[in-house]
């Protein structure tokens, strides 16, 4: 009986893996570096005109928009009037979205959604004008565009290379969502920031700049949640509450809050 | 997160268990193969020797072996870089060699085994190119050479 087996290799199987694995998170790394400076390079070169032709097609399908809401012409004024301080570089226009939801977005070519839920929660006009203002420094931030253009190339890459519901595929989404969710913090710290800029620059004083955190803060209890924060792409509503007072005091804004 | 634990776990959990499957698996088919050193077993075509033969007859032994959970991320990992595959080696081996021993445990009167073949097919889950279990199959002639004097 021959004492050595000669049909199968010595090494051991969890050094495999372990070797495999690392070698697989370099790459991954390694890639989505360099997905990350190419993307930022690309998005620098998409001229807001470019942009609106390749994208005010672009429509909207989860949830029910309406342009007869009351509230739209209003939106749109205050839009516009944000717009003489700050420079987007196309139209913008705004819709309302039918759900209880508090929440607003900025979509590629110009379009802000803003939920009806926010509205309801939001009662003055600078403090609509905030979420408004944080909407259009994300396009002129480019932000919309990194966030699409980073996660849809290591998507295709990675479906591309095994398959779009290979284990390696599922492995590498939660993965992209820690590295994004960095990515947008600090995106959501520079819109905050740009729009008390506009604030102060449309009114005057930056009065209900922090009125819809504060709201949500109240209605939450958001103190014994920070750590959910980790994974969210949004900075936590008190971290956001504070950067927005000690900007505005570095600034020297005026607020009667 | 919970999706990362749950995959270590599964990982964790196929190791551990798929290591202790094969490490006994080796030994019966050690411990058998040592039984049934006494069988010649050839892949010739002709009976070895030159006694006359009284009968013979078709014989086979075949084995179905699946792959655990921790393998099959190492074949995957292996699938992105190249190279030999290690973790389905010691399977496939052992199914080769489980399948050529019941062979023999199915005739253990013959004198011979000869013209000994091996097929080897795989039993896909559905799960596209993922290979769920191996079947081999063993068969050839066992030769019985007729009594001297």
């Amino acid at each position: 009986m021959p004492e050595h087996n000669d049909n199968v290799s010595h090494e051991h199987p969890f050094k495999e893996f372990v070797i495999l694995a690392v070698g697989l998170s370099v790459v991954v790394a390694v890639i989505f570096v360099v997905l990350g400076l190419l993307v930022d390079f690309a998005v620098d070169k998409v001229t807001p005109e470019l942009e609106a032709k390749l994208f005010s097609g672009m429509s909207f399908e989860q949830v029910p928009l309406t342009d007869d809401d009351p509230m739209q012409a209003q939106l749109q004024t205050l839009t516009d009037g944000l717009m003489a301080c700050m420079d987007v570089g196309y139209p913008v226009r705004v819709q309302v979205a039918e759900s209880d939801e508090v929440n607003a977005f900025a979509f590629v070519g110009g379009k802000i959604v803003v939920y009806r839920g926010l509205l309801d929660a939001v009662n003055t006009e600078s403090g609509l004008a905030f979420v408004l203002a944080h909407e259009l420094a994300h396009f002129i931030h480019r932000d919309h565009l990194r966030g699409m253009g980073r996660g849809l190339v290591l998507a295709t890459l990675s479906a591309l290379m095994t398959g779009a519901d290979s284990g390696i595929s599922q492995l590498l989404a939660p993965a992209q969502s820690i590295g994004m969710a960095r990515f947008s913090r600090q995106q959501e710290s520079a819109a905050d920031a740009a729009a008390l800029k506009a604030l102060n620059c449309r009114y005057g004083e930056v009065t209900g700049a922090t009125e819809l955190f504060e709201v949500l803060q109240a209605s939450k209890g958001e103190s014994e949640f920070k750590l959910a924060y980790l994974l969210a792409s949004h900075p936590s509503l008190g971290d956001r509450i504070a950067e927005l007072n000690k900007l505005a005091t570095e600034l020297g804004y005026r607020s009667k809050d | 997160m919970a999706q990362l634990i749950i995959f270590a776990t599964l990982i964790a959990l196929g190791y551990f268990f798929g290591k202790l499957a094969e490490s006994r698996h080796y030994q019966s088919i050690k411990q058998r193969e040592a039984e049934l050193l006494e069988l010649p077993t050839t892949s010739s075509k002709q009976p070895m020797g030159e006694a006359p033969v009284m009968k013979s007859h078709l014989v086979q032994g075949s084995v179905v072996i699946s792959v655990d959970y921790f393998k099959r991320i190492v074949a995957g990992l292996r699938s992105f870089f190249g190279g030999s595959v290690q973790s389905y080696e010691t399977l496939l081996d052992r199914a080769r060699r489980e399948a050529i021993v019941r062979l023999k445990e199915s005739c253990p009167q013959a004198d011979q085994i000869i013209n000994l073949r091996l097929e080897t097919s795989s039993i896909s889950k559905g799960e596209g190119n993922n290979v769920g279990s191996v079947e081999v199959l063993a068969y050839g002639t066992a030769i019985y050479f007729a009594e001297q004097g």
